[in-house]
């Protein structure tokens, strides 16, 4: 791919991990994309906060553990990842509950982040 | 303006589907151009050949193919989206020991990197969910 001046992505993370592919799918964008942009954000809001909920087990339902997925984020030098703090508190998960490397933000931070974004994807 | 869409709709069962072939038409008789079009999820299915449209029905892939022909717009499928729904190019079909192949030939199977450099390098990248 030739050099691009990057613009500023965001890709926001709205279904839950389990029930459709969506969010896999959403997951591996966000691999990909971190491959060709030094900068990636990833916000999880709505239901795709049950994305990353810690401990997951899918022994009975024979899907891939998604927190498993998302633990390759570090590998992908993905360090911007933030969850909705008013979609962890209308599910009751607090940040104990999630994976680690995962900031809670404010609806104001959120709609800073979405405003100062040049691009959304949206899954 | 230069545009990409992004279709993550399902091919027969959403109206997504049909939006964005409808956007991508409308744009271009506005003199916009439709650069890429990047087939993602269950959109994929958008560019099987077999798909056989009831005679009262739009033909979804034909119709994106008209528009392939007509505005030089390129259509991607997912490559890891295309496998694993059974959508394949004749060398996909060969590298994975597969006896039949059925991507239609206005489709392109490609990586999610040219979804990537199309949302770098077009004015505007217009999601269809």
């Amino acid at each position: 791919m030739p050099e691009l001046t990057q613009k500023n992505i965001v890709i926001l993370c709205q279904q839950p991990p389990y029930g459709s592919a969506t969010a896999r799918e959403g997951i591996e964008l966000c691999l990909a994309a971190s491959v060709y942009l030094s900068e990636l954000k990833v916000v999880f809001t709505g239901d795709g906060v049950w994305q990353l909920v810690r401990g997951q087990d899918t022994t009975n339902s024979g899907n891939k553990q998604h927190d498993k997925l998302l633990a390759a984020f570090p590998l992908y030098d993905i360090d911007l990842v933030y969850a909705d703090q008013s979609a962890l508190d209308a599910r009751e998960l607090s940040p104990g509950n999630l994976i680690d490397g995962v900031t809670a933000i404010s609806a104001e931070e959120l709609a800073a982040i979405l405003a100062n974004a040049e691009q959304v994807l949206s899954l | 303006m230069n545009y990409a869409l992004l279709v993550l709709s399902p091919a027969h069962s959403s109206q997504g589907a049909r939006s964005a072939l409808l956007f991508a038409r409308a744009a271009v008789a506005r003199g916009h151009k439709i650069e890429r079009v990047f087939f993602y999820g269950d959109a994929v299915h958008a560019a099987s050949a077999l798909i056989v449209a009831p005679q009262d029905e739009v033909d979804l892939t034909s119709e994106w193919a008209t528009l392939v022909a007509d505005n030089g717009t390129e259509l991607l499928v997912c490559v890891g989206a295309s496998l694993r729904r059974g959508l394949l190019d004749e060398t996909e079909a060969k590298r994975y020991s597969k006896s039949q192949y059925n991507l239609h030939p206005a489709f392109e199977i490609a990586g999610l990197g040219q979804l990537v450099e199309a949302s770098q390098t077009c004015d505007r990248l217009i999601t269809f969910s």
